[in-house]
């Protein structure tokens, strides 16, 4: 993969990737027109990226309602490692699941129990609203997001064309997770909602990113979602953070 | 309830059911104080096991859900006492390992009586906002029990007139009388036809499919229970391409869907262009679907949308079954509706002047096409078929 080439064969691919892209974007966004992810022109939420299947009133919902404090139900990220210092030269995937083990077995599950607990009082505390704020992309110009599920290769998100976003396209139904990255300052960096469990970071945001104060520090909020309203019960719940630091190769 | 879904027949079948419902209305047993244990706030909830995110089906303030009553309502689901020639059950036409569908095209009474319309799922029946394919006015589970059991026609369990048979034959039976002391303590009389509607409906509430591979991807956080092809499936299915998710959209993949907690109960039905009998937009008799009802043009033709969770296990489908596998159903939706070209049902489906708007015709290539099937069948919940306490009690301890 491109994230492997050598600096030479770098600057090749810098020379003819505007010539490419007008092709290969094309062509690659007709050929997976049902999955790619795309990026929001919603004003509303700028920068953030949107990946397939997702919306901004999906998104506006989640980040209004307060997170409830689940470990069974937060999102953990299991790539990168925590700590980890590498040049962006390396690819970088972060990639999550829910729960430290999953507790979604039916077959496990308790069946027609009768008990006096309340679902809702069953519910653990509200944590503080600290949610993510909502600034600027770090790096505003096109980028696509990459999804565990997509046909798109990961090398050619860097360069097709950026497609508008359907800022109010097809309801959300199902777990949705906004994947948040922030600088040393606290200062979000890279946002992604998506229905996916990762996301490929290219070479040019992680260019960007290396550029901001260090380390980065990366964490997913997520919810159950029906038709783009969070269901009872349904979360949002935040994961734990995890730190990582992006060093530009000499 | 074999024919949670037929009701040709509509208003005789809706008559039969609200007559009836108000019988057991003015039987007094909706004043009686729940049989259930209260908790120090007041307050008592039944636990449904449900996945963390997914809401609580409905339950009538009249008959709280209670483990003794769920398990009343198994026996009597399973018990081929409750048709009058005790040859059938709810479950014959509700069968467990058919996602509690009958595997026929349309279904079979007691006494022989073909049914028209074909037997429904009764996975997540809780969640639904009407019962049956076209009854917009059959919202209660435990009005909808007495259609079966007393309907005339077609016959179904064929109890009509024989209501005291049917306690008799329960009362006889010792582990009746454990069961609905059990379920109903408070009573005087636990055997009566709404202490067995009431239990039959809180069975039926528990009937839960939230276990299939897509549940634990999507609601799980799961991410390796789903395959590539059914994640581009899935991305194909909640496409505007497709439109599937319009009808069948949201935790239920039925927009007849509402919850513990909904504020606007909703209830659609849609004409998706299957026939149109002489060009006129007619459907074939007596399947009507809602105009059985309501006599309104504009509702020929217009049935409920059924959840497809385990649509791979509920073969054949539509309303009539007239279709018999998934591949007949995507080439119908492919086509934006059905050209019937001879017969007496013999008319453009596509041309239905009743055709709901999202039936539009797409294109899907060979890969595209198992893509989809490949995301239905991930809704295939193994979980519910072979879930021990929805299971026969009469052979299954």
């Amino acid at each position: 993969m491109i994230d492997h080439l050598t600096p030479p064969t770098r600057l090749v691919r810098r020379l003819v990737a505007p010539a490419l892209a007008s092709v290969l974007g094309f062509a690659a966004v007709h050929l997976v027109a049902a999955c790619v992810d795309h990026e929001s022109t919603s004003p509303e939420f700028p920068g953030v990226i949107f990946g397939a299947q997702t919306n901004d009133d999906a998104l506006r919902t989640l980040l209004e309602t307060l997170p409830v404090e689940d470990p069974t139900q937060a999102a953990y990220l299991t790539s990168p490692m925590t700590g980890i210092a590498q040049p962006t030269t390396l690819p970088l995937t972060f990639k999550w699941r829910v729960g430290p083990s999953s507790s979604w077995n039916g077959r496990e599950r308790r069946e027609g129990r009768f008990t006096a607990r309340d679902s809702l009082a069953g519910r653990a505390p509200l944590v503080a609203p600290a949610g993510p704020t909502l600034l600027p992309h770090a790096a505003p110009h096109a980028r696509r997001a990459s999804t565990a599920d997509s046909r798109f290769p990961a090398w050619l998100h860097d360069l097709a064309p950026v497609s508008v976003a359907h800022a109010h396209g097809s309801p959300i139904n199902g777990r949705a997770y906004f994947l948040v990255v922030t600088d040393a300052n606290g200062e979000p960096v890279y946002q992604v909602f998506t229905l996916g469990f990762e996301n490929v970071l290219g070479e040019s945001t992680r260019e960007e990113l290396a550029l901001v104060p260090q380390p980065l520090r990366a964490s997913v909020l997520n919810a159950v979602f029906d038709n783009d309203a969070i269901i009872p019960g349904g979360g949002p719940w935040r994961g734990p953070a995890i730190d990582v630091t992006l060093t530009i190769a000499p | 309830m074999r024919d949670l879904h037929r009701d040709v027949n509509g208003r005789r079948a809706l008559t039969v059911a609200l007559a009836i419902g108000a019988l057991a209305a003015c039987g007094g047993d909706s004043t009686e104080p729940p049989p259930t244990t209260t908790t120090s706030g007041g307050g008592t909830t039944f636990d449904f096991g449900l996945p963390p995110g997914v809401p609580k089906p409905r339950v009538p303030a009249d008959n709280p859900m209670t483990p003794e009553k769920v398990e009343l309502g198994r026996h009597l689901f399973h018990d081929t006492r409750l048709s009058l020639n005790e040859t059938q059950s709810c479950a014959s036409c509700h069968l467990q390992g058919k996602a509690f569908t009958d595997g026929r095209a349309t279904s079979v009474g007691s006494t022989g009586d073909a049914t028209p319309r074909g037997s429904m799922s009764l996975a997540n029946v809780g969640y639904l906002t009407t019962l049956t394919w076209a009854n917009p006015v059959l919202v209660a589970l435990e009005d909808q029990a007495l259609v079966p059991m007393f309907g005339e026609d077609p016959v179904e369990l064929g109890l009509s007139g024989n209501e005291q048979t049917l306690l008799d034959r329960l009362a006889a039976d010792p582990r009746y009388a454990t069961l609905f002391a059990a379920a109903y303590p408070d009573e005087a009389e636990p055997f009566s036809l709404a202490s067995v509607v009431r239990a039959i409906a809180s069975f039926e509430r528990t009937i839960l499919s939230f276990s299939s591979p897509y549940d634990r991807y999507a609601y799980g956080g799961d991410p390796d229970a789903l395959d590539a092809s059914a994640k581009r499936g899935r991305d194909l299915f909640f496409s505007e391409e497709l439109e599937c998710f319009h009808c069948h959209g949201g935790f239920n993949f039925s927009d007849s869907t509402a919850h513990d907690g909904t504020a606007i109960i909703e209830t659609m039905f849609h004409n998706t262009g299957l026939y149109n009998v002489g060009g006129t937009g007619a459907y074939p008799e007596p399947n009507t679907g809602v105009f059985a009802i309501t006599g309104l043009a504009s509702d020929m033709g217009r049935f409920r949308a059924p959840t497809l969770r385990n649509v791979a296990l509920t073969a054949p489908y539509m309303h009539d079954g007239s279709m018999a596998t998934l591949d007949e159903v995507l080439d119908h939706y492919a086509a934006g509706g059905r050209n019937v070209a001879s017969g007496p049902n013999a008319g453009d489906g596509r041309l239905n002047p009743n055709k709901s708007e999202f039936l539009h015709g797409f294109a899907l290539t060979q890969t595209q096409r198992a893509d989809v099937i490949a995301f239905l069948e991930s809704l295939t919940d193994t979980d519910l078929t072979e879930r021990k306490r929805l299971s026969d009690p009469w052979t299954t301890p």
